[in-house]
Formats: C-alpha cells, sequence, structure tokens
C-alpha cells in the first residue's frame, strides 16, 4: 500500500524532533492511544537516531526519509536510507537491569513495536515495523 | 531542550525543559558529570517535570550520571517524571536502578 505519510529529512540530530511530530500526528490520527502513538514514535525516532549514527556514521548531510501506511489491524512504518549496510536486528541487547550506558535503541524498538524487519534493498537499509491496535494485538 | 541549574552548596538541580534525544542529550551529560567532577556537587537532582520525551541516548546520559555519582559517592536523583520518560525507564528495567521522587520536595 502506498504511504499516507511520508517526510524525508537531512540527517543531522536536529530533525529527530520533525520526524517524532509527524509520526504522534499520524498514530493519534489512525486511533492508537497515548501510550501505543508514544512507542510508535520512540521505535521510529530510534531507527531513524540509528541510521544518523550507524549508517551515515554521523554525516549530517544525507537523508533520512520516514514513511506510514494503515495496514490490517494497525499501522506501518519504513526507515529508508542509502548509507552502510546496518541491521538494527543483528545487533546484541543489553542484559535487563544492566548500567551498560549504550545499545538500547534496538531493544525498544523490539520492545515496544509489534514486529522489526530489516532489509537491504537497491543499495539501501529499510526497516519496516508494525504496530497494531490493541484489539488486534490481544 | 533548555538548561538551568541552580546550585546551593554541594547541591545542584538541573532543570530541563524539553525532549532529551540524540540532539540534546550530550549537553545533559556534560553539565551532570562537570557538577559532579569539577563542581564538587554531592548531590543533583534532573528535574524532568517538563519533559515529554526521553529516547535511549537520555538514557545514556542519565545512567552515566548515575554511574559518576556513584564514583564520587554523591547522590544523583530523578524527579518529576511524566509519562513518556517513565515508560522508556520501565521498559529499559532501570526504573528501580534510580532514586526518582516526584518532586524536588520529596528528596530527603
Amino acid at each position: 500500500m502506498a504511504a499516507e505519510v511520508e517526510i524525508t529529512v537531512v540527517s543531522h540530530p536536529r530533525w529527530l524532533r520533525v520526524i517524532r511530530r509527524v509520526l504522534a500526528e499520524y498514530a493519534e490520527s489512525k486511533g492508537l492511544d497515548a501510550q501505543a502513538a508514544h512507542e510508535v514514535v520512540l521505535a521510529v525516532d530510534e531507527a531513524a537516531a540509528n541510521v544518523i549514527k550507524h549508517s551515515y556514521q554521523g554525516d549530517p548531510g544525507r537523508r533520512v526519509t520516514v514513511s506510514a501506511s494503515e495496514v490490517a489491524g494497525g499501522i506501518e512504518v519504513e526507515i529508508i536510507d542509502n548509507g552502510e549496510p546496518f541491521d538494527p536486528i543483528d545487533q546484541p541487547l543489553p542484559e535487563p537491569d544492566e548500567m551498560r550506558v549504550g545499545g538500547r535503541g534496538v531493544f525498544l524498538m523490539q520492545a515496544v513495536m509489534d514486529s522489526v524487519e530489516y532489509e537491504r534493498r537497491d543499495g539501501r537499509n529499510c526497516v519496516r515495523m508494525r504496530k497494531l491496535l490493541k484489539a488486534h494485538a490481544e | 531542550m533548555d538548561l538551568n541549574v541552580k546550585r546551593d552548596g554541594t547541591k545542584s538541580v538541573v532543570y530541563v525543559v524539553g525532549d532529551i534525544d540524540l540532539h540534546t542529550s550530550p549537553e545533559l551529560r556534560e553539565t551532570v558529570l562537570d557538577l559532579f567532577r569539577n563542581r564538587e556537587q554531592k548531590q543533583v537532582i534532573v528535574n524532568l517535570a517538563e519533559v515529554p520525551y526521553v529516547d535511549s541516548s537520555g538514557i545514556a546520559s542519565l545512567v552515566e550520571g548515575l554511574q559518576e555519582a556513584r564514583k564520587q559517592n554523591g547522590r544523583f536523583v530523578l524527579v518529576g517524571l511524566q509519562d513518556g520518560p517513565r515508560h522508556v525507564l520501565e521498559l529499559t528495567r532501570l526504573l528501580t536502578v534510580f532514586e526518582v521522587a516526584e518532586t524536588e520536595e520529596g528528596v530527603s
């Protein structure tokens, strides 16, 4: 299905806030409650931050595209970049309660979304995540 | 994000306003670490009452603050957690690791 919402920003952390605002508006428009909408925003923010840090290795002049669409029972978001291959699913997860400083972004993405998939497609990284409405998830 | 620090002897309160994310968390991290390392502060309260959102980099900055407090035999307290940041701390199972209070007055 074609995306209902698509936003492209340059890969500078200052624009993450704009992505969050767009996704919050979209999630709420689709009937997600406040906590579910926050979780979608968190997962997309973490995925986009990973693009900036890992795929683009801090280069602020590249592009990150986030799109969102409605699927049966919920919403699907895609985060796309054309940087170095980076599979967020293939990263070590921290132990609970661990006093480690970083490395919790991927854990959070997987904790709050119903599915997280990664694909390297036409030289681009594509992270696809789904969040189901509660009535469908239970 | 805006930061405002109020110091009283060896106790400080860091007032944060706005989202803590990949863009803003370095400033919070540097501010907290500076209080413990260079300004002889023994207690740092981070007031998050005006913070609607914290991401994993914000969590990382807070963990570093707590680590530094322990290293200096100091105290590091989070107050005024809104639902979003509280949820992220719960998800990462760090809510019980931090000392948390509802208000500054609630910090004994």
